[in-house]
């Protein structure tokens, strides 16, 4: 309320948030853009297990994976790499679809529908707007990892016995972290290209690029005169390497975990750039018209 | 246009489409393009192009051979023609190792490394990225591998080819047979392609005792390359050395060498090796069962091509010496 003027001015955020919540000021604001950013991310995975999108890619992950797995090769019933790698792939391609696809319709379909103005009038910041879509996506396919990634386990062990959990939950935290940058690089392009199909071609494309490529721009850099070289170099520095999150050749050939730190210290690499990612669709919801 | 035109021009172009039929069809079944006379779905699915695919699954076996450490297409890469999980393999042609992994070139490479496998191993190694494992370091007392579920004995080494991996022969053989999809897949794209049978047939009968299937795998190609010498000579190394039938692997032998003399000649290096390989199992056969004089007439034809020419004539006289006390 304000007491400068006389009037009765209520600020929603300081006087109407804090009510019952035991809170004020600030831990209010804090406590309050936490549960904006909640709600909306609630409503993206309620989204997500509406849409069959997840149960299709699931069922037929699972059916590929079991025809192949069920092939004879020379009378060796425990061959069991190939399947791996197999059930590996199209979990990857399946988990990219699902992240790309949602993340890149949440905004332009709230625009499209006219939904996006009531969601502003709440009142929700268009940051929290942002940041709820983002955590609603990465949480909704954080979910269908976990269900992909059980199967995978359950699949490997009934054909070798094998267990490998700290190195399959590391693979499955690299893949969601990295899945994290890449639903924030979509938030951001939803912001920038015009319709969702644009940016999901756009970004399919920069992040298979990144994944096969991204690791040898180095080798192809250095072969290079001058000023391709340091501007190959540079861009080699600046792209988010994706592949870093990629340790499916450790998972089939059964090597060693990675060293925690080192886990530790990719998924801090994987946190810094969706954080700019963000902070760049932030900036630019902020700044374009919602109509 | 008027209503009563219509079924008149589509008459006229049902008409037209027959007759174009009539002269098409018969074209296409005679066409050297067509593939309806394959009855071979990938063959019908993909063309020529399958050839490529089967390359890159037999370049996939032996990245399973290396247990995935592979150089990518920026890197040095070996010839697909002399891979080394082919070392042992028919004629043992020139196989080469992959060249081990340079430093990293920059911060971004160095930890990349921990998230690929970036070790040079091969098959039934012990499999850590910790470049303490890099192929040819020698284990020390001040080692300490515990952290990877490795523990090591006094008498543990790194580096050579005795590989490190205390599980035992079955742990190797568990991983030797994943080789084997991605050689079946390479035949089933490419049946004219002689290396993947002989590849498969010895990792089946030397490693995983399948002889039977290694045989079977022979046969397949011979089917596919009728009088093929390297097939042929892979199936008398099966008879004479699982079977241990030497007449039929002196006959099938015999049957490789004619076939090559046909069919080949020993200007490339690929060649001369498989005729040598041929040669000299021949002689030692016939040297087994006290056919001194064939034996020494084997390596006589040896001598033209060998390049240790002073060490086989010593050979050929001394099987000429026995055939001599023999009489």
């Amino acid at each position: 309320m304000s007491a400068t003027t006389g009037k009765t001015i209520i600020d929603f955020r300081h006087d109407i948030a804090p009510i019952g919540s035991g809170l004020s000021g600030h831990a209010s604001a804090v406590s309050s853009a936490f549960n904006n950013v909640s709600a909306i991310g609630g409503v993206v995975v309620k989204e997500l297990l509406r849409r069959k999108d997840f149960y299709v890619l699931f069922v037929l992950t699972a059916l590929i994976t079991a025809v192949m797995g069920s092939v004879n090769f020379f009378n060796e019933a425990k061959i069991v790499r190939y399947v791996k790698e197999l059930c590996l792939l199209l979990i990857w391609i399946s988990s990219l679809v699902i992240a790309v696809t949602t993340a890149a319709r949440q905004i332009p379909f709230e625009r499209e529908n006219r939904t996006l103005f009531p969601l502003l009038a709440k009142p929700v910041t268009r940051a929290q707007v942002v940041l709820g879509k983002f955590w609603g996506c990465w949480l909704a396919v954080g979910l269908a990892l976990g269900v992909f990634y059980v199967f995978f386990l359950v699949l490997g062990a009934t054909r070798d016995g094998e267990w490998p959990i700290a190195l399959t939950f590391q693979a499955l935290t690299l893949h969601w972290f990295m899945l994290g940058v890449v639903i924030a690089m979509t938030v951001l392009g939803s912001l920038v290209f015009a319709a969702p199909s644009s940016n999901n071609t756009i970004t399919f494309v920069v992040v298979l690029g990144i994944l096969l490529y991204g690791r040898h721009l180095n080798k192809v850099a250095l072969g290079l005169d001058e000023p391709s070289q340091t501007l190959l170099y540079s861009i080699y520095y600046v792209v988010p390497h994706l592949e870093l999150y990629d340790v499916r050749d450790l998972l089939v050939h059964g090597w060693a975990s990675v060293p925690w730190l080192v886990w530790l210290g990719d998924l801090g690499y994987a946190v810094v750039y969706a954080g700019l990612f963000l902070l760049g669709a932030c900036v630019l919801f902020k700044r374009k018209p919602v109509n | 246009m008027p209503r009563g035109r219509a079924p008149f021009i589509a008459g006229l172009l049902l008409a037209l489409s027959l007759c174009l039929v009539t002269w098409l069809e018969p074209w296409y079944q005679s066409w050297s393009g067509s593939r309806t006379g394959s009855a071979n779905l990938l063959s019908v699915a993909l063309g020529d192009s399958r050839r490529l695919f089967a390359k890159h699954f037999y370049v996939k076996a032996d990245a399973y051979f290396h247990s995935g450490y592979y150089p990518s297409i920026f890197d040095e890469r070996p010839d697909e023609d002399k891979l080394h999980m082919a070392a042992n393999a028919g004629s043992g042609n020139h196989h080469e190792d992959l060249p081990l992994r340079g430093q990293p070139n920059d911060w971004i490479d160095r930890f990349g490394r921990h998230f690929h496998p970036s070790v040079h191993t091969h098959l039934g190694e012990a499999k850590c990225n910790d470049p303490h494992h890099a192929h040819g370091h020698v284990h020390g007392a001040d080692c300490k591998h515990d952290d990877h579920g490795h523990v090591h004995g006094p008498d543990c080494k790194h580096g050579d080819d005795d590989h490190d991996d205390h599980d035992g022969a079955a742990a190797v053989a568990r991983e030797q047979r994943e080789l084997l999809p991605w050689l079946k897949l390479a035949a089933t794209l490419d049946p004219d392609r002689p290396e993947t049978y002989v590849t498969a047939a010895y990792w089946l009968r030397s490693h995983l005792g399948k002889v039977a299937e290694a045989e079977q795998f022979i046969r397949e190609g011979l089917q596919h390359i009728p009088g093929e010498p390297e097939l042929l000579f892979e199936l008398g190394r099966i008879y004479r050395e699982n079977h241990k039938d030497t007449n039929r692997s002196r006959r099938i032998w015999q049957a490789a060498l004619s076939q090559f003399r046909k069919t080949r000649t020993t200007e490339a290096t690929e060649d001369i090796l498989l005729y040598a390989q041929m040669l000299i199992h021949l002689a030692k056969l016939e040297e087994e069962t006290d056919n001194y004089v064939q034996a020494a007439d084997y390596l006589k034809d040896l001598l033209v091509v060998s390049p240790n020419k002073a060490a086989l004539q010593k050979s050929i006289d001394a099987l000429t010496a026995k055939a001599a006390a023999q009489k």
